[in-house]
């Protein structure tokens, strides 16, 4: 107890005491929740999915917490590769069993803006996100981790398990790779 | 952005539109919420935990030694209404017996 939202405290610190502090535990989910939502969030392009795996995500790292040991990974690496893993598992279970999203093809309506311009920004965003999907999964991560988290070459490295310049030479091949899935997907 | 042909973008325009369309999404709170309270109780204060199953016991060695003793008194008030009753037939009968 006493570890409540205390910034000073590192992730190794808590990650040792979460086997018998769940309040530890409680501290590094308020820290990377948020994370671990958007990126499982752009990996399914739904809401309903990204909160039962982040759930599972938890649900998992709470169990194993204690295994956890301090190899100079980051925990949110930690968190990140558990949330891969069942995203893998989701779209093979949803390649067996194919769905449509509802939200996905939901156009929200803002005050004030003309519907047919909202509709095509609507496809816009939809056709590059599913460019985005069509991916491989490494580089999904690398774009969310880079545009959503707003995380350098230097920590994604870290995260991902590479080097600054192996995820400076990936992010180029990735655009390049996105910018084919674009045209491919206009054409 | 709306009505643009991304076709043949250069890098700087392709980065510009990633950063409009992969914005932080913030869960629904009470998702979060609903989250930790699970993650906290399941970890710490479960119902398996053992403080829970030693108030549980103690609640039961409570009752049972409630229940044990108010058997007693039914069994001990009704052994006294018999010995009353009993009495009293007795203390009716009394002066007939006398009298033989």
């Amino acid at each position: 107890m006493g570890l409540m939202t205390k910034p000073d405290v590192s992730d190794m610190e808590l990650v040792q005491r979460a086997g018998s502090d769940p309040d530890a535990f409680g501290e590094l989910y308020e820290r990377h929740v948020r994370r671990i939502y958007n990126y499982i969030y752009y990996r399914t392009g739904n809401h309903h999915d990204a909160e039962d795996l982040t759930a599972r995500v938890f649900q998992r790292a709470m169990r194993h917490v204690v295994n956890f040991e301090d190899q100079g990974v980051p925990f949110s690496a930690w968190l990140y590769r558990i949330a891969h893993n069942l995203v893998a598992n989701w779209h093979r279970d949803r390649s067996r069993r194919p769905v449509v999203p509802l939200e996905d093809h939901i156009i929200g309506s803002k005050e004030g803006s003309h519907p047919e311009v909202e509709a095509i920004v609507e496809e816009e965003r939809g056709m590059l996100l599913a460019a985005v999907r069509h991916l491989p999964p490494d580089r999904q991560q690398l774009l969310i981790l880079k545009f959503v988290e707003r995380l350098s070459n230097a920590e994604i490295g870290e995260i991902m398990g590479r080097t600054e310049g192996a995820i400076k030479s990936l992010y180029h091949r990735t655009l390049n790779a996105l910018r084919d899935e674009i045209s491919s997907l206009e054409g | 952005m709306a009505g643009r042909k991304p076709v043949k973008m250069d890098r700087k325009e392709l980065e510009a539109w990633l950063a409009q369309v992969l914005v932080p999404v913030e869960p629904n709170p009470r998702f979060l919420r609903r989250l930790r309270a699970r993650l906290v109780t399941y970890q710490g204060g479960g119902p398996f935990s053992g403080w829970m199953i030693l108030v549980v016991l103690a609640t039961a060695l409570l009752l049972a030694i409630t229940g044990l003793g108010l058997v007693i008194r039914l069994i001990l008030g009704w052994l006294n209404l018999l010995g009353i009753l009993g009495r009293k037939r007795r203390d009716t009968t009394e002066p007939e017996t006398i009298s033989v």
